[in-house]
């Protein structure tokens, strides 16, 4: 087992990474070079970690986990390797320097200390040359991307020396624990991710310079060409850092083979030197492609237009025929106009390149689609691309162009790469010439594969459910942002009985980009609007009961949130009876924020996780209070770790680190919930009544006169303190779970009926963001 | 025998008066004027629609417009009555007292509007135009331009024109082609052919002042590259006395159809010197905040048209003796009945009627809105009340238009034979009314700008500013016992407007076909609809007047709105099942089984 690491370099990626490894429970050790200059010798170890408080997003699931780094230096601490099971090599990307420190690191290290380096293009036989046997023996390489909490891909590169027991604990540790997905590539340069990243990056930016688009243009071309989230080609530079890609680029073009399509392509643009020479390296140097303007109070966004090199104010885009990208990108790509000449030349150099060089960077084409879309934040990889377009729309762009074409087209059957053929899905092996199954490995179930293979059972536009074997099902959201409306919680009620009646558990569930942003508030303005006041009540009323009715089914729930699970996605989470979470789940109750509160059972369930959490004390205030703070400040988590903190996930709740082992996790735990289920109790309130409610107003009247919060906060918290603490109760009086839906919904309808209200979900609604007025 | 025309002058004062009295008192204390003052100024402004405007209207028709040397000379008289309308301060009602004008409330302005579209269409449109280009400036230019231009626009010594369309380019402004290249001096200078500009060239003022819209060379592709120029017929010193003639010209006028006494132009611009309005390529902004007044404006020249069309109609009615009454016969001492004795005949007379009643008052309360919103403090109220305008807009100008065409057309067919012949002049209002659904944005254009932009916007929220005034209505009046002929029937229709709206929501996020397709019949309810809440309205006021109605006007209000509701109202139930069974049978029509009737 792994418990204690040692991370020898601490820039930006030795500190990312030692913080990723608190994320698990793991100690680190950071060592730095001995600072000479500055009396406190370990000063550049314990910068970098003061700094990890800083980054954004943040590297570290909780503050607290900082602790768990303690830094050093090199000269004074070295020896505390043999202390760790594993310590990774993240210094500068130098071999002479690495090589020294190895000869070091030789000279003392214990028989069986687990050596790795993060290197992003040096070859394993370079980096090893001139070691000892048990030190080839125990090494590898581990190369993390940027950021390691939030980027999955790991690259392994194994010598032929290296123990397979050690590679085998690597790989299964860095899976279990640090929820990487790992690929094994070839000793070749950049590896795979690398190879055709930066090739990609390059060509993306030199022809959106050729084609003379701005840089919004092609961002968004790139952007939604290879669905990459939100960044696009120039965003990306941004963020990586536009300084670390010249070394890169270097390293690249001196490692790979003489007649590599990267090295006759390559060309360095003008504007990047300019960039470089004026140090607009990007976010990091608050400029870059982009840049961001303080002015009258807001931000305002800049673009450089890569022609004149002068920065400009952003404009939005607008393409012509963009709606075809994603209903038929091949017909988009036939227009006659610079925008699809850019994606076209783009697209087929990235796919060309990548049917050259397949057999030399990997054994198998899924590495490659992995390593694109785990270290790179493509939706699809190369060959899912190829498969899309069709292998026909290549051959022929190819010909077009006089280019041989390579041997991989002309091998697949039907001219695709992915294939499902008796209910397997397959890929096909070049190695072997022929189709084999896709294996995932033990513990892992994708809903994505299923729905391959399998018909849902029941199926709606926004939502099915669906049967994963064993009694078991999965109730699936769909809906855009995956909201629940009224006709999904329709739906979601007849599923309960049809669970109830030929199934054993339901997990909720589903692979969007994250699970759920609660209630369609859209729905609810618009029928507000239109005054259909009943119809609203019906979705509130329709709400409270079906949630309840998940509680108390007699099959267990057991819900598994990733990411975004908002608002009424949260109380799902609260009313299901266990939940499986990722740990990147952003968990809240952000209501009063919008200036409403949770009513689908949210302030019921958070007054009584507070009421039976033993680390508040008893009496009936502090578990009102506690989940005052919680609901009145419209508390999110930052991850599952924290979520446990604000009481959105008990601590018998499950926590998987491994995205794709979510739904596996979430099964195993359903199967045993099932053994002898019996549905939890009703839960009874003693709540304080007008009295408790006083103790909340004079802290939210405090907030107001202290200017801290707008009137409309103090109206809408006040009314929040008003469901909590029971309404027109008193301490001596039993209500019960009823008692409170029905204060959580006279308390919304009245607050739905505000303007000021209104005007925040508008606002949300149309621009994304929270409004505070 | 000629048109028919006497302004509503009681109808007009009992919506001041009763209808719209609970809020214009606002207006009244912000502007410094009186009830009184506004309805001397109506009796004043019927005296012109009667005595100077009505005259023209058929003889204006009939002599139309000609082009000479490039110069468009107006037909006989309108010299004269332009003279009047300007000297009298006709132009400036509206415009604020800074630039000359009076600052008169909106909806005033629009019963005035009413008048001139009743007596004489085409003439309205030369000062209607010079509106228009008033608010345009008035809402986006510098203050040199609005101080040079503006007084003189406000008194009507010069006029004003809009110039969008092209020949390539009438609804899709982004195809625009006039080009206006950036001079050293600030100016630009404008290159480009603009067809139908209603009034771009005449001899009734001094100077006309052109707003232009116009790409600048290096201007972003389409509807987000369009900029707003001012370009004047005669260029002005800074003093505001006339300079050199700017290069430009009417090319041609248009024969058409109706509106013979107003030229349609093709204007010919050859590096014509002009001045951008607005920011730089938010030409359309400032074009949109122009068209909703232009829009409703063009729905008031619908009522209009009614309007005259219902007095004649019901004129001849009354003279003609045709037949006899099927229930005994009505004028013993005549050879024949009025054929106002007809069901048919009544029904018709009613429905204009009803229709025109029920419009005004919708307008009034719109206008009103208008002026609320420019003065109103309170930023809920104030949203509220601009919700209501921007919602009605595209209501009230397919609406009104339609009815316009609907009532004169009703109006030929009470005529018979003498209605269809030139000389009642009946045949003119048809032509006339026929260009109120067409120009200003097509009613078709207008149904998918209600449920396009206008239903979605803000979700929802412009529909609340009509939903939730009825709503709230219904719930104070539902026990109103004078209502029991009212309300059920006002219930019934707004609760199927409300489902009717939530199905096409829902439908149109899935398939904005769907709603386009059932935009225009979903704007012909919701005008029902909110017709039927001002007829409830007029109806609960008139139920309060009847101990002191010497003259049954009230009773007759009572009376006309039981028709409305029981007899045009119930259409919403034919709507809703028509657009509940969705847009399918047309929208998914093959093609190619248009011409298997013909072809070969």
């Amino acid at each position: 087992m792994i418990k204690t690491i040692t991370v020898i370099g601490s820039g930006l990626m030795g500190s990312a990474i030692a913080a990723h490894f608190t994320n698990c429970g793991c100690k680190v050790n950071l060592l730095d070079i001995l600072s000479k200059k500055n009396s406190n010798r370990n000063i550049l170890a314990e910068k970098s970690i003061k700094k990890l408080l800083k980054i954004k997003p943040s590297p570290i699931t909780l503050k607290s986990n900082i602790k768990n780094i303690i830094p050093g230096n090199i000269d004074d601490d070295l020896e505390i390797i043999n202390e760790s099971d594993w310590i990774i090599e993240a210094i500068v990307e130098n071999l002479e320097i690495k090589q020294k420190l190895y000869e070091k690191i030789e000279k003392i290290m214990k028989k069986d200390l687990i050596i790795s380096s993060n290197t992003s293009t040096i070859p394993i036989s370079k980096l090893t040359k001139g070691r000892n046997d048990i030190f080839k023996k125990n090494f590898l390489i581990t190369h993390f991307f940027n950021p390691p909490r939030y980027l999955k891909l790991l690259e392994i590169v194994c010598s032929e020396k290296t123990n397979q027991v050690i590679k085998e604990k690597i790989i299964n540790f860095s899976d279990f624990y640090l929820g990487k997905s790992i690929i094994e590539t070839k000793d070749t340069p950049g590896f795979i991710g690398n190879r055709i990243g930066i090739f990609w990056i390059e060509r993306a930016a030199i022809e959106a310079i050729n084609h003379n688009l701005s840089v919004e243009e092609a961002d968004i071309l790139i952007k939604n060409i290879f669905n990459v989230p939100k960044t696009g080609v120039f965003g990306l530079i941004d963020i990586v850092g536009l300084d670390l890609i010249p070394t890169v680029v270097k390293s690249l073009l001196e490692n790979i083979p003489k007649n590599d399509l990267y090295k006759k392509l390559h060309k360095k643009p003008e504007i990047f030197d300019f960039m470089i020479s004026n140090k607009f390296y990007g976010r990091k140097a608050e400029s870059g492609f982009y840049k961001l303007v303080n002015k009258d109070g807001g931000k305002i966004k800049y673009s450089l237009n890569l022609q004149t090199k002068k920065y400009e104010s952003s404009h939005k885009a607008l393409i012509p025929n963009f709606n075809l990208i994603k209903k038929n990108l091949k017909q988009f790509l036939e227009i006659e106009n610079k925008y699809s000449f850019y994606c076209r030349r783009v697209l087929l150099d990235i796919l060309y390149y990548v049917l050259l060089i397949y057999e030399e960077i990997s054994s198998d084409i899924i590495s490659i689609d992995t390593a694109m879309k785990d270290g790179f934040g493509w939706k699809l990889g190369p060959f899912e691309i190829i498969d899309i377009l069709g292998s026909d729309w290549i051959k022929n762009e190819l010909q077009k162009e006089g280019l041989a074409l390579p041997k991989l087209l002309n091998l697949i059957e039907n001219k695709i790469f992915y294939k499902v053929d008796n209910n397997e899905i397959k890929y096909f092996d070049f190695i072997q010439n022929k189709y084999k199954k896709i294996k995932r490995g033990n513990g892992i179930i994708l809903l994505s594969d299923i729905k391959k293979v399998k018909k849902p059972i029941k199926k709606i536009s926004t939502a099915s459910l669906w049967d994963i074997d064993d009694g078991i099902t999965v109730f699936e959201i769909h809906s855009k942002s995956n909201t629940l409306d009224i006709n999904t919680l329709e739906f979601l009620n007849q599923m309960i009985d049809l669970v109830s009646s030929s199934y054993k558990a339901m997990i909720i569930y589903n692979e969007g980009e994250f699970f759920s942003a609660g209630a369609n508030l859209g729905e609810a303005m618009f029928l507000g609007n239109i005054g259909l006041e009943s119809e609203l009540d019906k979705i509130l009323t329709r709400g409270q009961e079906v949630f309840t009715k998940l509680k108390y089914s007699n099959f267990p729930v057991v819900a598994a949130p990733f990411n975004l699970t908002l608002g009424g996605a949260c109380e799902i989470v609260l009313q299901s009876n266990y939940v499986q979470a990722h740990i990147e789940s952003y968990i809240g109750l952000p209501e009063a924020a919008l200036g409403i509160l949770p009513a689908w059972g949210g302030c019921k369930e958070m007054l009584s996780r507070f009421k039976n959490n033993k680390s508040i004390p008893k009496g009936p205030m502090p578990a009102i209070l506690k989940a005052f703070e919680v609901i009145g400040s419209a508390k999110v988590s930052s991850s599952a770790h924290e979520a446990i903190q604000f009481g959105f996930l008990k601590k018998t709740d499950g926590i998987t680190m491994n995205r794709n082992r979510l739904l596996y996790d979430a099964k195993v735990k359903a199967l045993e919930l099932i053994k002898d289920y019996k549905q939890p109790k009703k839960n009874n309130y003693n709540l304080p009544g007008i009295t408790g409610f006083s103790a909340m107003k004079l802290y939210i009247d405090n907030l107001r006169s202290s200017g801290q919060i707008s009137k409309h906060d103090q109206y809408v918290g006040e009314t929040i303190a008003h469901v909590l603490s029971g309404g027109t109760t008193d301490i001596n009086k039993q209500v019960d779970e009823e008692y409170i839906s029905k204060l959580e919904k006279n308390a919304i309808s009245k607050l739905f009926k505000k303007n000021l209200t209104i005007e925040r979900i508008e606002h949300i609604l149309e621009t994304g963001k929270y409004l505070r007025n | 025998m000629v048109q028919i025309y006497k302004a509503p002058l009681k109808d007009m004062k009992f919506l001041i008066r009763d209808f719209i009295n609970s809020e214009s008192n606002k207006i009244y204390k912000n502007s410094n004027i009186e009830q009184n003052d506004l309805e001397m100024i109506l009796d004043e402004a019927a005296k012109l629609c009667e005595e100077i405007l009505l005259p023209i209207n058929q003889s204006g028709d009939i002599e139309g417009c000609k082009l000479e040397h490039g110069i468009v000379s107006t037909p006989k008289g309108f010299k004269e009555a332009y003279k009047n309308f300007t000297e009298n301060g006709w132009q400036g009602v509206s415009v604020n007292e800074k630039y000359g004008g009076q600052n008169l409330p909106y909806f005033l302005n629009m019963f005035l509007d009413e008048m001139i579209s009743s007596s004489n269409m085409s003439f309205g449109l030369y000062p209607g135009l010079t509106s228009n280009a008033i608010e345009a400036i008035e809402k986006n230019a510098s203050e040199d331009i609005k101080n040079l231009y503006l007084p003189k626009l406000a008194s009507g010594e010069w006029s004003g024109t809009m110039n969008l369309t092209e020949p390539q380019c009438g609804t899709d402004l982004g195809l625009t082609k006039t080009m206006a290249t950036p001079q050293k001096d600030g100016s630009y200078k404008l290159t480009g052919t603009k067809i139908f500009i209603t009034c771009g060239e005449h001899d009734l003022s001094k100077n006309i002042i052109h707003l232009v819209l116009a790409k600048t060379p290096n201007a972003p592709k389409g509807i987000k590259g369009i900029s707003l120029f001012i370009v004047p017929k005669i260029i002005p010193n800074s003093d505001g006395t006339l300079g050199e003639n700017n290069s430009l010209e009417c090319g041609s006028i248009e024969k058409k159809m109706g509106i013979n006494a107003s030229p349609t132009c093709v204007m010919h611009y050859n590096e014509a010197t002009g001045w951008l309005i607005g920011d730089l390529n938010k030409g359309m902004k400032a074009m949109f905040i122009m068209m909703n007044g232009a829009r409703l404006m063009v729905g008031v020249q619908g009522l209009g048209m009614a309007e005259i069309a219902y007095q004649s109609a019901l004129h001849y009615a009354k003279e003609r003796l045709q037949g006899r009454s099927l229930n005994g016969s009505k004028s013993l001492d005549k050879q024949a009945d009025p054929i106002l004795v007809h069901p048919e005949i009544r029904k018709n007379l009613l429905k204009i009627k009803t229709l025109t009643e029920g419009l005004r008052g919708l307008m009034a309360w719109t206008g009103l809105q208008v002026d609320i919103a420019k003065i109103e403090k309170d930023k809920f109220n104030k949203q509220n009340a601009d919700d209501w305008v921007s919602l009605m807009t595209p209501i009230i100008k397919s609406f009104a238009t339609d009815v316009g065409c609907e009532a004169t057309n009703l109006a030929v067919q009470i005529y018979g034979g003498h209605g269809y012949i030139k000389d009642h002049g009946i045949e003119q209002l048809v032509r006339d009314a026929r260009i109120a659904p067409i120009y200003e944005g097509t009613n078709g254009i207008q149904a998918l700008d209600l449920v396009g932009r206008k239903m979605p916007m803000h979700t929802g929220r412009l529909l609340k500013s009509f939903f939730h005034e009825v709503k709230e209505y219904i719930e104070k009046n539902s026990f109103n016992y004078n209502l029991k002929d009212f309300m059920p029937l006002l219930i019934k229709s707004y609760t199927r407007l409300q489902q009717v709206t939530a199905f096409i929501a829902a439908e149109g996020l899935k398939d904005p076909d769907e709603a386009a397709g059932a935009a225009v019949d979903y704007l012909k309810m919701f005008a029902l609809v909110s017709i039927g809440y001002v007829w409830t309205k007029y109806a609960e006021i008139s139920f309060n007047k009847l101990n002191n109605d010497p003259e049954g006007f009230y009773k007759a209000k009572i009376e006309s709105g039981k028709y409305y509701m029981t007899k045009l109202l119930p259409e919403t139930g034919s709507l809703m099942s028509s657009i509940l069974s969705g847009a399918k049978s047309y929208n998914k029509y093959n093609d190619e089984y248009f011409d298997l009737g013909f072809k070969i």
